[in-house]
């Protein structure tokens, strides 16, 4: 499936999984983890809703399954490794310019304290 | 806990779309075991887990049921189902059409099945002895009178079974016809007495009791009888104590030592309503005996084939005819497996009626084609979408051969279900005469036979459509041509093979009214005729048995509405005909085997007035009362210009029965022909004898002639009140009319044009279905250019006649080629046609003349059509 960035409708769950995804390529596990990091606790990425994004996101060409970098991973298991391509990087930062968007428009709105960096 | 908890999770993930759980499976079970590890195994979030599950589930298989498939990855059953699916949405999107195909397709089959069972029952499968293909008949070929079955003497078959060594168990029989008494009423019944070793020969068990055997030799044991399951529960009520009872037949004590299965006949081909069997025991005595009745049967020696048989018969024979040189002068030994006089009559008329239904069938097949063809059309579009989405070429031709498939598995269904009721009315209402007609029903080669021509059609009808569909894939051109036009030389086929039956039919059918039209010698209406068996003790009493047969005569002349009766020993066409030697006393002796012979008959002589056979010269008997010494015999026609070409006969002696020394017969009267044992026969000579000096006492056996005024059904149950009333020892039997006797005579020919005439009808009427649908197809397609040609001044007429021109061009080839085949392929017809030329020109012009105004008829619609064509609405159709 092609096409390019702005076409692509992310959902924030892909959002975060890319997000993930974009300093360095990582197993399913990792990205859980990370996303649960990052949101505090509050995107809990269950094992069927996070491989079923993974799997989603192949498809659509926005990740890439990697070969993992030095054998016998985690757990005593092989966990397959993903990568973000370039369209995946293309996409989450349309979303995430969307998202700078509706920022400035709550700050500008006076209601968020401060201005952006 | 948390290791069961791993453990159901593991189980749980089986919820998951196959696929997907290879994939991903292990790192789940990874990633939950680490949320197990840093939450803890609680419930809760062992149920958020196996919720996630599910879900996950349910979202995987919605989208993989919204996203386009890749064909190339589905099996071949869910590619079929697939196929499946469309094709019969297609075909309910045009029901009329499709009744339509399955209806036409569906006689077409039940009609080739029924004839296929006929077939196959009557033809095909063996007969019901154990090794029927060992089994052989043995006849006397009377090579002078150009007789090849004529049955032989008990002296012929006594030195044949001494000396053939190739054939084992070698059995006599002679027709058997005793009256039963001791009942309320004498009956006469039909049996046969053969040889003991009978049952031997043909290995069939009865139902109960145990048949006689070889090993039966003294006479003292030799009143046996087996009776068959048919007259022992007519007769005996099915008395389950018969077995060694006594019964009297003919006067004799007869004590019945076996039943025979209903399914069991013997003999297949002449004396077919036996049903019951006494032993024939022959003795030194019959060595001496030389008067032809007997037929005989044997079985081939393992490993012995039939040419070997016939050589050994053949050396056999020449000894014979040498041995008794003056009784078989002139003979020779005729073997042939016992299959050949069962069917042999029948067979040409059932692979005739077997190549005609097969001809309906192809057209039937060629029609449904034609609606496959234009639903195809209308399918063109589906088909263009899909390939121009990839399909592969399979996937374009599939639904399309899926289509006649299915159509041609509901024609095939009702073609066995019609396929049975045909059978089931051939069995019930088809001629009695036809061998072996109680056996007949869908045998298992009729069933694989329809369903391999199911197949056979079903892609036939397919393919077309499927292959247009598969062009359609190579160009990807959704704007094709439509034109029918290829539909032309098929069409045309059809036509031709609508001809040729057509043609046949017509000889048939002329064959029949030619026989039933036919005069037999005598007026055929208004006579009811029946046999009587006079009691055994009359036997040689001719005094006797005269003055019974005039005493009832008399009194059936009494009775209202009857104004002639005589009496016949064997009557024309229905009856036996015995033959006797004869030469004229004023010619030198002929040598043996040279002697003239002419059929005997022994009549009253009312006879002849009773039939109202013709008295071409001098007369005809007066009264039985004429003296004892006045030998006198009537001669017919052709007899009396056979052998006296430019003479009057009347006056002049012969003598008869190949006794030099036996005193002469005056001929008195020469009578006009009669047709002896079959309308188609030839008329051979002729001679009749009074019952006043019978030649023939010892047969107790005539049958009474009524002319009437009456239905002749009015008068039966008189007649034999009368009977009775004169000797209650004589039995009736056999009561027909005499126009019955000759319809039974030729019902295969009534039953072959009747056939022929409803096939040839049924491709008539497809014909002219295929054309219409052809022609009217055309001027749909063509709308738009006559509309154009209307509008630069063609007149309506024009187009009409343009149309109709197109049609019958169509016709008159088919026409034209239909009788082609026909005239080649008319000697396969000539041998059961009678009074009619297998090439007779009115015929072929009739079927031609009948084909060309049906297609007329079938054109003149659509042509009409176009002639009232708007060129307005034309012009702006697309």
């Amino acid at each position: 499936m092609g096409g390019t960035s702005s076409e692509v409708k992310l959902k924030s769950q892909w959002f975060q999984i890319l997000l993930s995804l974009a300093d360095g390529d990582r197993h399913g596990l990792e990205i859980m983890e990370s996303v649960l990091e990052r949101t505090d606790g509050e995107t809990h990425l269950w094992p069927g809703m996070l491989y079923g994004a993974l799997k989603q996101l192949s498809e659509a060409g926005l990740i890439v399954e990697k070969k993992p970098p030095k054998p016998g991973g985690v757990n005593g298991g092989n966990p397959r490794y993903y990568g973000i391509t370039p369209l995946g990087r293309r996409a989450s930062s349309a979303y995430a310019r969307r998202l700078e968007r509706f920022v400035e428009e709550a700050r500008a709105k006076k209601l968020l304290k401060g201005r952006a960096r | 806990m948390s290791g069961f908890m791993l453990r159901v999770y593991r189980g749980l993930l089986h919820f998951l779309p196959e696929e997907f759980r290879q994939t991903y499976g292990q790192d789940m079970v990874v990633a939950f075991e680490a949320i197990l590890t840093r939450r803890g195994p609680r419930p809760w979030i062992f149920a958020r887990g196996a919720v996630d599950i599910v879900m996950t589930s349910l979202r995987l298989r919605r989208a993989r049921r919204l996203r386009p498939r890749p064909l190339r990855r589905e099996g071949l059953h869910e590619a079929l189902s697939c196929d499946a699916k469309l094709a019969l949405r297609r075909l309910r999107r045009d029901p009329g059409a499709c009744v339509a195909s399955v209806l036409i397709l569906a006689l077409g089959i039940a009609a080739t099945c029924t004839v296929f069972a006929l077939v196959d029952s009557v033809l095909l499968r063996p007969l019901d002895y154990q090794s029927p293909e060992r089994l052989v008949a043995l006849f006397l070929h009377e090579i002078s009178h150009g007789n090849e079955r004529a049955p032989t003497s008990p002296a012929n078959f006594l030195a044949w079974s001494e000396a053939a060594t190739s054939l084992e168990l070698m059995t006599a029989a002679h027709p058997w016809q005793p009256v039963l008494t001791g009942q309320d009423r004498p009956r006469q019944l039909a049996g046969l007495k053969a040889s003991p070793s009978l049952f031997e020969l043909l290995g069939v068990a009865p139902l109960m009791g145990s048949t006689f055997t070889s090993n039966l030799g003294a006479a003292g044991d030799s009143r046996v009888v087996v009776l068959g399951e048919g007259l022992w529960k007519r007769e005996f009520g099915g008395d389950p104590e018969i077995l060694g009872q006594r019964v009297t037949l003919g006067d004799e004590p007869y004590t019945v030592i076996a039943v025979m299965p209903q399914s069991f006949a013997f003999p297949p081909f002449w004396a077919t309503e036996a049903e019951m069997w006494a032993p024939l025991i022959l003795t030194e005595a019959d060595a001496s005996q030389h008067s032809r009745y007997l037929r005989v049967f044997a079985r081939m020696r393992p490993g012995v084939a039939l040419p070997a048989v016939k050589n050994e018969t053949d050396v056999i024979s020449a000894r014979l005819v040498e041995r008794f040189s003056e009784q078989n002068a002139g003979t020779a030994i005729q073997v042939e497996s016992l299959r050949e006089p069962v069917v042999g009559d029948v067979r040409r008329g059932l692979w005739v009626l077997l190549a005609a239904v097969v001809s309906v069938l192809l057209i039937a097949a060629v029609n449904a084609s034609g609606l496959a063809s234009v639903r195809a059309l209308a399918n063109l579009r589906d088909t263009a979408i899909s390939a121009a989405l990839g399909a592969s070429p399979w996937r374009l031709m599939a639904p399309a051969l899926l289509e006649g498939f299915l159509l041609c598995l509901a024609a095939g269904a009702a073609g066995l279900g019609g396929g049975h009721l045909g059978v089931t009315l051939i069995r019930r209402f088809g001629p009695k005469d036809l061998p072996r007609l109680s056996s007949l029903s869908i045998t298992p080669a009729a069933v694989a036979v329809t369903v391999a021509i199911c197949m056979l059609a079903g892609l036939g009808i397919g393919l077309w459509p499927a292959l247009r569909a598969r062009r359609l894939h190579a160009r990807r051109n959704i704007r094709e041509s439509v034109s029918p036009r290829h539909r032309r030389p098929l069409l045309s086929a059809q036509i031709a093979m609508s001809a040729m039956l057509l043609a046949g039919a017509g000889l048939l059918g002329g064959t029949y009214l030619t026989l039933a039209r036919l005069e037999p010698g005598f007026l055929r209406s208004g006579v009811l005729t029946m046999t009587l068996v006079l009691p055994s003790a009359l036997k040689d009493q001719i005094v006797g048995q005269k003055a019974l047969l005039e005493q009832i005569a008399s009194e059936v002349v009494a009775l209202p509405g009857v104004e002639r009766a005589g009496f016949v020993n064997h009557l024309p066409i229905g009856g036996d005909i015995w033959g006797v030697t004869f030469a004229r006393t004023d010619l030198p002796e002929p040598s043996a085997g040279e002697e003239p012979r002419a059929s005997l008959r022994v009549v009253t002589p009312t006879y002849f007035e009773t039939l109202q056979i013709p008295l071409r010269r001098g007369r005809v008997f007066e009264s039985l009362d004429e003296s004892p010494d006045t030998r006198h015999v009537v001669v017919n026609e052709h007899l009396a210009e056979t052998y006296w070409p430019s003479e009057d006969p009347v006056g002049r002696t012969i003598r008869a029965g190949g006794d030099p020394q036996s005193p002469p017969w005056t001929v008195i009267g020469v009578v006009g022909d009669v047709r002896q044992s079959d309308l188609t026969d030839p008329v051979r000579p002729e001679l009749y004898f009074s019952y006043q000096n019978n030649p023939a006492p010892g047969y107790l056996m005539t049958s009474l002639a009524v002319r009437t005024s009456l239905p002749p059904d009015r008068v039966v149950a008189s007649i034999r009140r009368v009977v009775s009333d004169t000797d209650d020892q004589v039995a009736v039997a056999d009561v027909r009319t005499m126009d019955q006797i000759l319809s039974e005579n030729i019902w295969q020919q009534r039953f072959n044009s009747l056939v022929m005439t409803l096939f040839a009808a049924a491709a008539l009427l497809l014909a002219a279905i295929g054309l219409y649908g052809v022609v009217s197809y055309t001027v749909r397609g063509r709308t738009r250019e006559m509309a154009i040609r209307q509008a630069l001044g063609a007149r309506p007429r024009d187009l009409a006649i343009q149309v109709l021109t197109e049609g019958l061009r169509v016709t008159g080839w088919g026409v034209a080629f239909g009788l082609a085949l026909a005239y080649v392929s008319a000697g396969a017809l000539a041998t059961l046609l009678y009074g009619i030329d297998p090439t007779d020109w009115r015929t072929y012009a009739g079927s031609a003349g009948l084909l060309t105004l049906v297609s007329l008829v079938a054109c003149y619609l659509p042509a009409r059509r176009a002639g009232r064509l708007d060129p307005v609405a034309g012009l702006r159709s697309e």
